[in-house]
């Protein structure tokens, strides 16, 4: 038997259109019945992806549906792999369940919703679920009305606004590199992106890492998306978040969970045009204007116009695989940005990025394996788009585990979907910091605290403290509690900064690299999953590096940034800046002064 | 020969559909579509009676009475099960 479905996701216009046919039947004095199908995704929530109206006889009092609808609904179903959710019919007055409707279910599906909705759908959308009846099927033509909370909780309306709140932050980035973003909003709509994975990279841990990733970056920026596999079932050989048994339904469901409203389609029969291809390998696919081509080897991340000569073999090492991803992605972008304004996109020069040493003219080859890694008590301060993305990561090291805590006080908005790597639809209005308790739970012992790092009552007992906030003030509080090693993330629209402290009295601490007070807390600020994924990976670099000793000489030496994943305000280059910072004397935590030094030295006596 | 063929013992696996679940069934081929119906109503836990459903193929309504084999129903067939819905 099925488990009960806890919640099932509709779209706004999945509603619009249940109502439009339920009134055209109305006009004309007649009840309507359809269908709502969709498919599972976790925590044995549903998403509605489509409303099925089936042909039938319909009058003012009833409506019977032709068998053979029946039959052709319960295959596309079956096609589909999709789950009836939900009859929905309409009554000419109140909204009850008579007996006939107790009596001639569409199934005998345990757990199967129906809705009647009253006056023939003459209602207004925002209070549909104060004024239709909800009932589940409990048992052989026995039915339970849910309660008006019940119905609350089961049956979840997607804003009106969702996708401009899912794109609220990717139009000010667009508006950031001086486009104009409404009308590139829409234009994007029309452009169509290819995934191509060749298949020598499918069953590696680095194909199917940049894989997973650039579906889960590309599904939070752009709306129109088909994969291309050598195979139509794959079994996921690699630790990632949301992958489970069967990587094409894993990533389908996934992408739903994002955004419902996006077109997603592995393998599709009928191809169409496409405007950019991401290639993952070095395979040919003859039918987008742009082919951008990605690859990977441990800790070298490669992006190109053509496919890399210099990789073979595997690694279970995730960091360059996410770095290409992040980049490949990036880079997808700022071609279909290029194509919306109607300038030519130069692909970008082919280019070897190490997360070893930084360097991208002068990678080191240096490609050492990870051994088994426990992270003892390592403290993450901020749960946003960056600290998302350290978790992402962690969780896609298949050596690494061990006792991490989250400190958030925040909860997961529409808006954040953007770029948070970790959260869906699922996870609005969840607390970020639980969100990466939820995933990493398998793997790692987390500790969330719901609260302001200020008010939590262990913030001096951690040796290795990661910052991924979005003020500066935590940032100088977390500096003065002195830990061994500060590793900090900090992203704006295109450009990200990491940087790594660990010499108070002689290195740059995290006041001279934010040495004034900017209040970003609740700001709205250009961001992008593509920019914080290269940040977050980068960061769980040092991490890994902080615990093996053979990886201690690349340790970064303060900070790195990278100015611009794009160059504004062509959108032709990608720009990389390593950068070192001397101590300050505007430093924010004033780290020259006497009273802070002797501060620290009674913390280290400590 | 007539006599030959009513014993042809020749089975076929059968994907049956009902509703968004589906099994595979080992069917004779000279079962009838009513036999077809208790096997799937039995399989799926669905209440009877059997004359309550009705079987579907290609977009075809099949006759309770006829077998498989009258429909040219082939190994890996999908067949769909269907019952009368109505609201009111």
């Amino acid at each position: 038997m099925q488990a009960e479905v806890t919640a099932v996701y509709v779209p706004y216009r999945v509603l619009i259109n249940t109502l439009d046919r339920l009134r055209s039947h109305g006009k004309e004095g007649c009840e309507c019945t359809l269908f709502w199908t969709g498919k599972i995704i976790e925590d044995n929530k549903a998403v509605v992806t489509s409303l099925f109206y089936p042909q039938q006889y319909a009058t003012a009092l009833g409506a019977k549906v032709d068998l053979s609808e029946v039959a052709k609904l319960y295959l596309s179903l079956h096609e589909n792999k999709e789950q009836l959710i939900s009859q929905v019919h309409s009554h000419p007055s109140s909204a009850f369940h008579s007996p006939i409707d107790d009596s001639y279910p569409i199934a005998h599906k345990l757990g199967l919703l129906s809705i009647v909705v009253p006056y023939y759908g003459f209602i207004e959308a925002k209070e549909f679920i104060s004024k239709v009846a909800i009932y589940e099927y409990i048992t052989y033509k026995v039915w339970r009305r849910l309660s008006q909370d019940e119905a609350r909780r089961r049956i979840i309306i997607l804003p009106s606004d969702f996708e401009n709140k899912l794109f609220d932050r990717t139009k000010l980035l667009i508006r950031h590199l001086n486009f104009p973003a409404q009308s590139i909003l829409s234009k994007l709509k029309e452009r169509r992106i290819a995934i191509v994975v060749d298949e020598k990279l499918l069953l590696t841990h680095r194909g199917q890492h940049m894989l997973t990733a650039s579906v889960n970056l590309l599904a939070r920026c752009c709306i129109n998306i088909d994969v291309f596999l050598p195979e139509d079932r794959v079994t996921p050989i690699i630790d990632a978040p949301f992958l489970h048994d069967n990587l094409v339904d894993d990533l389908t469901k996934l992408v739903l969970e994002i955004n419902p409203d996006l077109s997603f389609r592995i393998n599709p029969k009928f191809h169409a045009k496409y405007d950019v291809a991401l290639i993952i390998g070095k395979t040919t696919f003859a039918e987008a204007e742009y082919n951008i081509f990605i690859d990977a080897l441990g800790w070298l991340s490669y992006v190109g116009g053509r496919g890399s000569e210099h990789f073979s073999g595997d690694s279970e090492n995730p960091i360059g695989p996410l770095i290409s991803a992040s980049r490949g992605s990036a880079e997808v972008f700022k071609a279909l940005l290029n194509k919306m304004t109607g300038r030519r996109y130069k692909p970008c020069s082919p280019t070897i990025f190490s997360a070893l040493n930084y360097k991208i003219d002068q990678p080191t080859w240096d490609n050492p394996p990870l051994p088994r890694i426990s992270l003892d008590d390592v403290l993450l301060v901020g749960a946003g788009a960056i600290g998302n993305c350290v978790a992402y990561c962690l969780a896609s090291l298949p050596s690494v585990s061990g006792n991490l805590t989250v400190i958030d006080p925040e909860r997961v908005e529409t808006t954040n979907l953007n770029r948070y790597v970790l959260a869906t639809i699922t996870n609005v209005r969840a607390y970020k910091a639980n969100l990466i308790k939820k995933r990493l739970k398998e793997k790692f012992d987390v500790k969330s605290f719901l609260r302001v790092y200020q008010k939590y009552p262990h913030r001096r007992e951690h040796d290795l403290v990661v910052v991924s906030v979005d003020n500066v003030k935590t940032r100088w509080d977390v500096q003065l509690d002195f830990p061994r090693v500060i590793l900090n993330g900090g992203m704006y629209a295109d450009s990200f900064t990491i940087s790594r402290h660990d010499d108070f009295l002689n290195k740059p601490c995290l006041g001279c690299l934010y040495p004034s007070y900017v209040e970003m807390r609740h700001a709205k600020y250009p961001a992008a999953s593509f920019v914080s994924m290269f940040a977050g990976a980068l960061l769980v670099s040092e991490i890994l590096k902080e615990y093996v000793s053979s990886l201690r000489e690349y340790r970064l030496n303060i900070s790195f940034t990278i100015s611009s994943v794009f160059a504004t305000p062509k959108v032709n280059e990608t720009y990389f800046v390593g950068g070192l910072h001397e101590k300050s004397d505007s430093c924010g935590c004033r780290c020259k002064s006497l009273e802070i030094i002797e501060m620290y030295k009674r913390s280290i006596m400590r | 020969m007539a006599e030959a063929q009513r014993h042809e013992e020749k089975w076929i696996k059968v994907i049956v559909i009902y509703v968004d679940r589906s099994e595979t069934f080992n069917f004779n081929i000279n079962f009838t579509i009513t036999r077809v119906v208790e096997e799937a109503i039995k399989r799926f836990n669905l209440p009877p009676p059997p004359v309550n459903y009705q079987v579907f193929y290609e977009g075809k309504l099949l006759e309770p009475h006829k077998s498989l084999k009258d429909y040219g129903i082939k190994e890996g067939d999908k067949l769909v099960l269907v019952h009368v819905h109505v609201v009111g």
